[in-house]
């Protein structure tokens, strides 16, 4: 188990990364906080240790996706979730990305981790595929149609390359 | 172009009373030892403990299913001993003669109930033959107290309507061993001890080859004569009756016997 001190370290320094990535799937803070402490449970408890800082990353990031995806296939979250809580948190963003974050949200769940980390991380198709246990390809067309349905939501030139 | 999608997300941030509370289910996970995360090499023991349980349950159910806890044995000449679970259904049959192989050949009587075995017996063509005014069909049964009475019942309830001298018999299971023992069935072992009260000299060999009929006769003469009782007369023989628990159930046994087609009992 992960000395304290080192597990909030991490806290400090994921938390918002969990938290992007808890909120491109989950959409509602209840269901983020949840899956945000288990994520960082699951760090804690992991012995084996990181080679570098970008393969502690990277490990989070999957462990976060797998949870969410998880947490959406549960039979509890399926039935109990309202539509009023949906765009709970997408309502406190500023209202300049509102319409951004609406789009992001409303992509197909495979999109959706493509576009964060391609958008957002940075991370090239080949890391994304290593990240996700995906072939370069997939993540190729995946990241093509994401784009391609963003264009078509936001319009235009909205999006970068 | 600027990416808004960055932008737009740089927006979604942890709070500090978030990260504060996550700090403190960690700390409080961490003193309460737990671990809702199992180490893949803790979900593999677990999973080969239960398999290992499973596995257990399912084998010993099994044995327990097919541990006979109760015999019945029909004897006329051919002679024949099923084995009961305890759901009253035939584990096993044996046949302790020819007559009797002939007449189990060809039944399948193993997962049946013991009073549609008895039908399947009673009716098929090779038992048919022996089944004459001049014959008798014993059925002779040996089972604990607690499915002893309902044993009973179907037995009777089959025999009754059999009519040609049908009777049964019910003994104690430690006759069972000492019948298996001797190489007879229970009917016939019980016929045999009854004879050997009135003729010490008679074997378990002779007896292999009589029919119930044929022993019965033997016995019924014997009274007819006023023969002896060799356990009161002759003091060495008394080893031989102290040895068998015969001698403690031919006091506990009891005997229907059943004339045509009716249900008068004796």
């Amino acid at each position: 188990m992960r000395s304290e001190a080192e597990v909030n370290h991490a806290v400090e320094k994921y938390a918002d990364m969990i938290q992007r990535i808890c909120f491109v799937h989950l959409k509602n803070q209840a269901d983020t906080e949840d899956v945000f402490q288990n994520v960082f449970l699951k760090y804690m408890l992991h012995d084996e240790a990181f080679c570098d800082e970008e393969h502690e990353k990277a490990w989070l990031l999957r462990v976060a996706i797998n949870s969410c995806k998880d947490y959406l296939k549960s039979f509890f979250r399926r039935n109990v979730i309202s539509l009023e809580t949906v765009q709970e948190m997408e309502a406190e963003a500023p209202k300049e990305y509102r319409e951004v974050l609406e789009a992001v949200l409303s992509l197909p769940e495979k999109y959706k981790d493509v576009i964060y980390l391609h958008y957002y991380d940075g991370y090239s198709a080949a890391e994304i595929g290593k990240i996700l246990g995906k072939r370069e390809n997939t993540i190729y067309s995946l990241l093509s149609r994401g784009r391609k349905l963003l264009k078509e939501k936001l319009g235009g030139d909205e999006i970068g390359e | 172009m600027a990416n808004k999608v960055k932008d737009a997300l740089d927006h979604i941030q942890a709070d500090v009373e978030q990260k504060e509370s996550t700090k403190q289910f960690l700390s409080e996970s961490r003193r309460k030892g737990r671990h809702p995360v199992r180490r893949p090499a803790v979900r593999w023991a677990l999973a080969v403990v239960c398999l290992f349980f499973f596995l257990s349950m399912e084998a010993g159910g099994y044995f327990w299913i097919q541990m006979p806890v109760s015999y019945l044995s029909i004897d006329v000449n051919p002679s024949i001993e099923l084995a009961l679970n305890r759901f009253n259904k035939v584990v096993s049959v044996t046949a302790y003669n020819e007559e009797g192989e002939a007449v189990v050949n060809g039944l399948s009587l193993k997962g049946k109930g013991y009073t549609e075995a008895i039908g399947l017996v009673m009716e098929s063509d090779a038992m048919r033959v022996y089944l004459t005014d001049q014959q008798d069909v014993v059925f002779t049964l040996a089972a604990d107290y607690s499915r002893g009475r309902e044993l009973e019942e179907g037995v009777e309830r089959c025999s009754g309507h059999m009519g040609h001298g049908c009777r049964h018999v019910s003994v104690d299971m430690a006759v069972v061993s000492e019948a298996h023992a001797h190489g007879l069935s229970l009917g016939k072992y019980n016929a045999y001890l009854q004879l050997r009260q009135y003729d010490d000299g008679v074997t378990a060999e002779e007896c292999q080859d009589m029919s119930i009929a044929e022993i019965d006769q033997l016995i019924r003469e014997c009274e007819k004569n006023g023969g002896h009782h060799s356990g009161t007369e002759h003091g060495g023989s008394d080893e031989a009756e102290k040895e068998d628990t015969s001698s403690f159930y031919q006091g506990n046994h009891h005997q229907r016997r059943h004339h045509g087609h009716g249900g008068n009992h004796e």
